[in-house]
């Protein structure tokens, strides 16, 4: 691995990643051969790395399509529930699921 | 209400919105908190403690955090030193360790690592954690043996990485922070935390291609 750097000192094969995963999060599915003419001195680790971060993609935590509206509570919120040990599949702010 | 700075690293539609809010319009809270909650979200699920996973939804952590954040508004105005997201991610943190300590009690420090990187609240995400997500959901019980084994030498593997890098690592991929966030977050130089991250990835290739069935096997 070379070390190219951008004028920020940046390494610019992360620059250009971090342009490549933004547009591909969006949906977008830029060319690889785009991003390795790009930097052609690195353009082997480009086609090397870019994919298998692609492929990584697909391992995060999953996230709730749809949250609600509870997760945006008002600038003035009520005062938050306390605890009740009562009410075991509540506590507080939080659904417990599967018990103690 | 004190007047509002202007905080390196939000948006002019942010500041727009930062203003509006301080004001008390309520639409403009809830589109500033918007964009930031699927990475904040990531954030938790990835720093549970795993053994609250299933028991405490993320959301609801991440509930509990933007009602401290509607409580401390006011405070963060008089005064935005960070960008919105890193100060709400912040809160997300704070108040990830205290569901932590509340759920676990001293039990906290143990298997939930409340490893402090650059004075972060969040507890570091354990390799087995890693591990676990670079592994896939993959439950049938004809491949447990396998992908146990194959975690236990990931796992084993990712402990070997440079705590460092595997954070950038996991704030890159995992949290989909920018450079500069990350750079924030860890209080690095930002030409620092991009070759972190190169290397990190570099590293990681190397260690999903040693294992047996080398990277092929991860390929989703």
């Amino acid at each position: 691995m070379s070390d190219t750097t951008s004028g920020s000192g940046r390494d610019s094969v992360e620059q250009l990643l971090e342009s490549f995963l933004a547009r591909w999060r969006r949906g977008e599915r830029p060319s690889l051969e785009e991003y390795a003419a790009r930097c052609p001195e690195r353009a082997d680790e480009i086609r090397e790395l870019f994919p298998a971060v692609v492929e990584m993609e697909p391992l995060k935590p999953p996230v709730a399509v749809d949250a609600g509206p509870s997760e945006q509570p008002s600038i003035r919120p009520e005062p938050a529930a306390r605890p009740d040990p009562t009410h075991p599949e509540r506590l507080g702010d939080y659904r417990v699921r599967g018990g103690y | 209400m004190g007047t509002t700075g202007k905080p390196a690293g939000d948006s002019p539609d942010d500041r727009a919105r930062l203003k509006r809010a301080a004001h008390g319009d309520q639409t403009a809270w809830a589109a500033l908190l918007a964009p930031h909650r699927d990475r904040l979200r990531q954030m938790v699920a990835l720093r549970l403690d795993r053994r609250l996973r299933g028991r405490i939804d993320p959301s609801d952590v991440l509930q509990e955090a933007f009602l401290q954040a509607a409580q401390a508004w006011p405070k963060y105005l008089e005064r935005p030193e960070q960008p919105v997201f890193h100060w709400l991610r912040w809160l997300t943190g704070m108040t990830l360790q205290l569901v932590h300590r509340r759920h676990l009690g001293v039990k906290a420090r143990d298997a939930g690592r409340e490893v402090r990187l650059q004075d972060g609240p969040w507890p570091e995400p354990t390799s087995a954690a890693l591990a676990a997500q670079l592994l896939g959901r993959d439950t049938r019980p004809s491949v447990a043996a396998i992908r146990a084994e194959r975690q236990r030498r990931l796992q084993d593997a990712l402990n070997s990485m440079d705590r460092l890098d595997r954070e950038v690592l996991v704030l890159r991929h995992f949290e989909e922070l920018t450079n500069i966030e990350v750079a924030r977050e860890l209080h690095l130089q930002e030409s620092v935390a991009s070759k972190r991250y190169i290397r990190a990835l570099h590293r990681l290739k190397e260690i999903l291609a040693s294992l047996p069935g080398g990277i092929e096997e991860f390929r989703p």
